[in-house]
């Protein structure tokens, strides 16, 4: 089900932003134009990804350095080793908007 | 972490500076420029000393140029810990290149070097937790000296080498290592003990001294060099407590030092955010300096303050090194808070 995640305005230009929705941390990206969104948690340690850095349409996370590729998700470099999860979005009006499995 | 923030982080435990986030931003970017520069620099060091030591062959004057050859060999560290976090240059084949040559001098498995570094990171100076802390406080005098002229790193780690060669990876590093990992480490030190082996039969086969004074030698003769700067960054500081001010010692360093070492003498500022770049470190210094406390006013300094709290510890084993923090930054954070 899609599902409001915030204002477009408020994702920035090739970098990230973080969205907490329901409890959940999300982060959302617009890398060369076009909007992402992963989990906002680093899956090697607990860290925000929203505080890393973001190099082309690679994640870093801000405490040990470990990578995620943002389309995908896939990890792009250790200590990480299992990969980020993605939603499919959509821009509705100027609202950005993820398809969250499972939602009612 | 506020009140009402829904995650608990690795980081949010820890006391952060207040810092612009486009200035954070800015300073995180990574540059190829900076890495290629030290390590040329680096290596122009050693081809002098590689010289030296061709030149002083059957004098005694063989013995001061493979210590001072040495001595810069063991700088290898530097590139290697910068290389394993990412951070050394924005090529990632030209990181992990480097992470490969830079961990066969220092002696070990990239993949382990990574992983127990980033533990490290994650519970700095947390006895009993962190994979890299070696001794506790109180610290004894032979702790100290064994830790600069490397003894106390030479031969754990050879054996740490060794048995991962032999395929053993111990409860306590399946804490740090993914299952994934391990069987990488193994090959890791396999390939790396063949290097040595192999160097070792090309000395014996060929009848040539070359890998024992290019490399075997030196490499135990100079390492007090480097290890007199590791030692600095957190002994007979406080422990088990979530504030790298206090955890963690920066010192001032000459440039050539600075250049040897990329950066690491700004060690409260590395950990605080080992997102930046070794080249970084001092604008980031600059950009929270405010709110640090005074580094150690270099090498000898740091090591007269670690002798000095040690010889404290011996009446009062709660004694530590202590720089006091600037009154305008918030106070350490309680552990686990």
């Amino acid at each position: 089900m899609w599902v409001s995640l915030c204002p477009t305005a408020e994702v920035p230009d090739d970098d990230v932003v973080e969205v907490v929705r329901d409890g959940h941390v999300f982060c959302a990206y617009r890398i060369a134009g076009r909007h992402y969104v992963t989990d906002g948690i680093c899956t090697h340690a607990v860290a925000r990804l929203a505080e890393g850095f973001v190099l082309d349409d690679v994640i870093e996370c801000p405490m040990h350095n470990g990578r995620f590729h943002i389309p995908t998700g896939r990890v792009d470099g250790p200590p990480a080793c299992e990969p980020l999860r993605t939603y499919a979005v959509r821009v509705e009006g100027d609202v950005l908007q993820i398809d969250l499995p499972g939602t009612p | 972490m506020s009140a009402t923030d829904p995650v608990q982080t690795v980081r949010s435990a820890w006391w952060e500076p207040r810092i612009d986030r486009a200035v954070l931003k800015r300073l995180m970017k990574r540059s190829d420029a900076p890495g290629l520069r030290f390590l040329a620099i680096w290596a122009a060091l050693l081809v002098a000393g590689g010289v030296a030591i061709h030149l002083s062959r059957g004098t005694l004057w063989i013995v001061p140029a493979v210590v001072a050859y040495g001595f810069v060999l063991g700088f290898a560290y530097a590139p290697s810990h910068e290389c394993a976090h990412g951070t050394a240059f924005r090529t990632r084949w030209l990181n992990e290149a480097v992470l490969w040559a830079s961990s066969f001098v220092w002696g070990e498995s990239p993949t382990h070097r990574r992983f127990a570094h980033s533990h490290h990171h994650t519970h700095t100076w947390h006895w009993t937790v962190d994979a890299q802390m070696g001794y506790t406080n109180p610290v004894r005098l032979r702790t100290w000296f064994g830790d600069i002229i490397g003894l106390l790193e030479f031969w754990p780690r050879a054996k740490l080498l060794v048995r991962h060669a032999r395929g053993r990876i111990t409860d306590r590093e399946r804490t740090y290592l993914p299952e994934n990992q391990t069987a990488i480490v193994v090959r890791e030190a396999r390939l790396l003990m063949a290097g040595y082996v192999g160097l070792l039969a090309w000395a014996a086969i060929g009848q040539t001294w070359v890998p024992m004074l290019y490399f075997f030698i030196p490499r135990f003769a100079g390492a007090f060099g480097v290890y007199s700067f590791i030692t600095t960054q957190h002994m007979a500081m406080a422990q088990d407590v979530n504030d790298h001010r206090v955890c963690t010692r920066s010192m001032t360093n000459a440039w050539l030092s600075r250049v040897l070492y990329w950066n690491m003498n700004y060690h409260i500022e590395h950990h605080v955010y080992p997102s930046v770049p070794f080249h970084a470190l001092p604008a980031l210094n600059a950009a929270i300096r405010d709110q640090l406390p005074e580094p150690s006013p270099g090498l000898l300094a740091a090591h007269v303050e670690i002798v000095r709290t040690i010889l404290a510890q011996r009446s009062d084993p709660s004694a530590t090194a202590y720089h006091p923090l600037p009154q305008t930054a918030a106070g350490p954070r309680a552990a686990g808070g």
